[in-house]
């Protein structure tokens, strides 16, 4: 069980071949320094012993240390008296989350990164260098989260989760979309039992809360004809956040926003990678029924719903009337009672 | 690629059920078995006066795998592809456009039931234009399902000769998207 992804290697980020970024050198010593302050919780460790541990000067362990407390990390001290921590920080570290993992395959490789672009983007490149099956990237932060057809994720420090698995699943890519259901029905069982709110699922795999999104999926495949090569799972749920832009404001919220407290990122976390390996795993060895099956319970999108459905090409409203085999969306239009099957587009609540 | 042959495989040599001949039909969905995991395009076989030729037809020719542990048959994958492949009469329409050997032209087809995208987004220009060359691993378009978007790279070298399929219109699996004239070494 090793703590970090093999490929590429983390200690040599390699700037030549655009990969820099996929090891990103202050990230790792924030890793590192927070890492040290975790083995020793109860103890108030001297600038400059975590100097000579880490081997800097004591000017860039206080730096540091800033930076940590921006991300919300609460250390008390200064250089001249030492650091401790004062709480267990709420950050998807490496370290901690692989506590919390034990018996789960997805997860086994992490990389984890306080700023990267996008998680999906360190992903697929990961994952063409050979990365394997489970191999999760998490950040605390992302500059260019993204969403489908180039739309941005609103994606503010600390307080959301933002990740993506790199899954290598023995299905044809035919099927492949069926793998975004499962990491829907996954992210809403872990909020469920973390929050008790209550969380609807919205066609494919958007979840709401009080008619708001709060986490949204985005998958990314390579694949042959008759193999996926390998498939990017991202995930971004709004946990945290105390507001959101005016642009946001009216169809963004945050778990915190409707439940009025603030969530552990790190279980909502653990609980999602269990509850998608599970359903993962039931998908392979059951095929699609129960999955569909599963989403029409909880979903109050799958039937007798009127809405909106924004195609690429077309708009229409209609009722929606359950799942066909494959997964796709009906919806009997309104304007000719047909109705058809819906496999990409935005579906609103009319 | 390469000519199709009219003669067919094993698995319709004759119409009785296959049982009494030399090859059983169990020992040639082996073979295709075989033939599928280690990814060969072609196999032949000779044995005892009877020789087997098995060939894969390239995507659109042979059905996805379903999943290989379901307790049933179900229609989890979305129309699987039937009959004549619709990117086969596409090569040959467009090499016979370009006046050029079927052979000389390369189709890029959709491995998704979904719609296709020749941007990156709505606003964005696309990928590439008609006469584009383009490069191995160069992204040509993204086809979506159900929220899943699988970008379609280039694997080969050369110009844009035809593009089958306009944006945000719906494609089926194994659909011509591009066709690719290949760039001279």
């Amino acid at each position: 069980m090793s703590k970090r992804a093999t490929l590429p290697s983390p200690s040599r980020p390699r700037r030549a071949d655009g990969e820099a970024s996929v090891a990103e050198p202050t990230d790792r010593r924030l890793s590192r320094l927070l890492g040290l302050l975790l083995e020793h919780p109860m103890v108030v460790l001297s600038g400059a012993k975590i100097a000579r541990q880490m081997r800097v000067s004591r000017s860039s362990v206080w730096r540091w240390v800033e930076q940590l407390r921006t991300l919300g990390v609460r250390i008390k001290g200064h250089g001249r008296t030492g650091y401790q921590l004062e709480s267990m920080p709420d950050i998807l570290l490496p370290q901690i989350l692989q506590r919390r993992l034990q018996g789960i395959s997805l997860g086994q490789h992490i990389h984890h990164f306080f700023k990267t672009e996008s998680t999906n983007a360190v992903a697929l490149r990961l994952a063409a260098a050979g990365a394997p099956h489970g191999t999760l990237v998490v950040a605390e932060e992302q500059t260019a989260g993204r969403g489908r057809l180039g739309r941005a994720w609103h994606s503010e420090k600390t307080n959301g989760i933002y990740c993506t698995v790199i899954l290598r699943p023995p299905l044809s890519p035919v099927q492949a979309h069926l793998l975004t259901l499962v990491a829907g029905l996954a992210a809403r069982e872990a909020v469920v039992e973390v929050t008790g709110l209550e969380v609807d699922l919205r066609w494919p795999n958007d979840l709401l809360a009080q008619g708001k999104k709060f986490c949204g999926i985005l998958t990314e495949m390579q694949a042959e004809a008759q193999r996926i090569r390998y498939l990017v799972v991202g995930v971004g749920v709004n946990v945290n956040h105390s507001k959101f832009p005016p642009a946001l404001e009216a169809i963004a919220t945050s778990l915190r926003l409707v439940g009025g407290k603030t969530y552990s990122r790190l279980e909502i976390l653990e609980r999602l990678l269990a509850a998608f390996e599970r359903d993962y795993n039931r998908l392979l060895a059951e095929g699609a029924a129960p999955l569909l099956a599963r989403f029409s319970r909880f979903s109050s999108y799958a039937r007798n719903k009127h809405v909106r459905v924004l195609g690429a090409r077309e708009e229409f409203s209609g009722v929606t009337a359950g799942l066909d085999p494959t997964g796709c969306l009906l919806v009997r239009r309104d304007a000719d009672g047909k109705t058809v099957p819906v496999l990409a587009g935005d579906i609103r609540e009319a | 690629m390469k000519k199709k042959t009219p003669r067919k495989t094993g698995k319709s040599r004759k119409p009785n059920p296959g049982r009494e001949s030399a090859f059983p039909l169990e020992q040639v969905r082996e073979l295709i078995d075989l033939l599928e995991e280690r990814g060969l395009e072609e196999f032949e076989f000779e044995r005892a006066g009877v020789r087997i030729r098995i060939k894969r037809r390239g995507a659109a020719g042979v059905p996805p795998p379903v999943f290989e542990s379901y307790a049933a048959p179900e229609p989890a994958a979305p129309t699987a592809p039937k009959g004549e492949t619709p990117s086969e009469e596409a090569q040959v329409q467009a090499a016979a456009e370009m006046g050029v050997a079927a052979e000389d032209v390369h189709i890029i087809k959709s491995l998704l039931v979904g719609t296709f995208y020749a941007a990156p987004q709505p606003d964005a220009p696309p990928f590439v234009h008609l006469g584009d060359t383009v490069k191995v691993g160069q992204v040509l378009c993204v086809v979506e399902a159900m929220k899943l978007m699988n970008e379609i790279e280039a694997d080969i070298a050369g110009e844009i000769a035809r593009i089958f399929v306009e944006n945000a219109q719906p494609v089926e699996y194994g659909e011509p998207l591009f066709a690719i004239r290949p760039g001279k070494k």
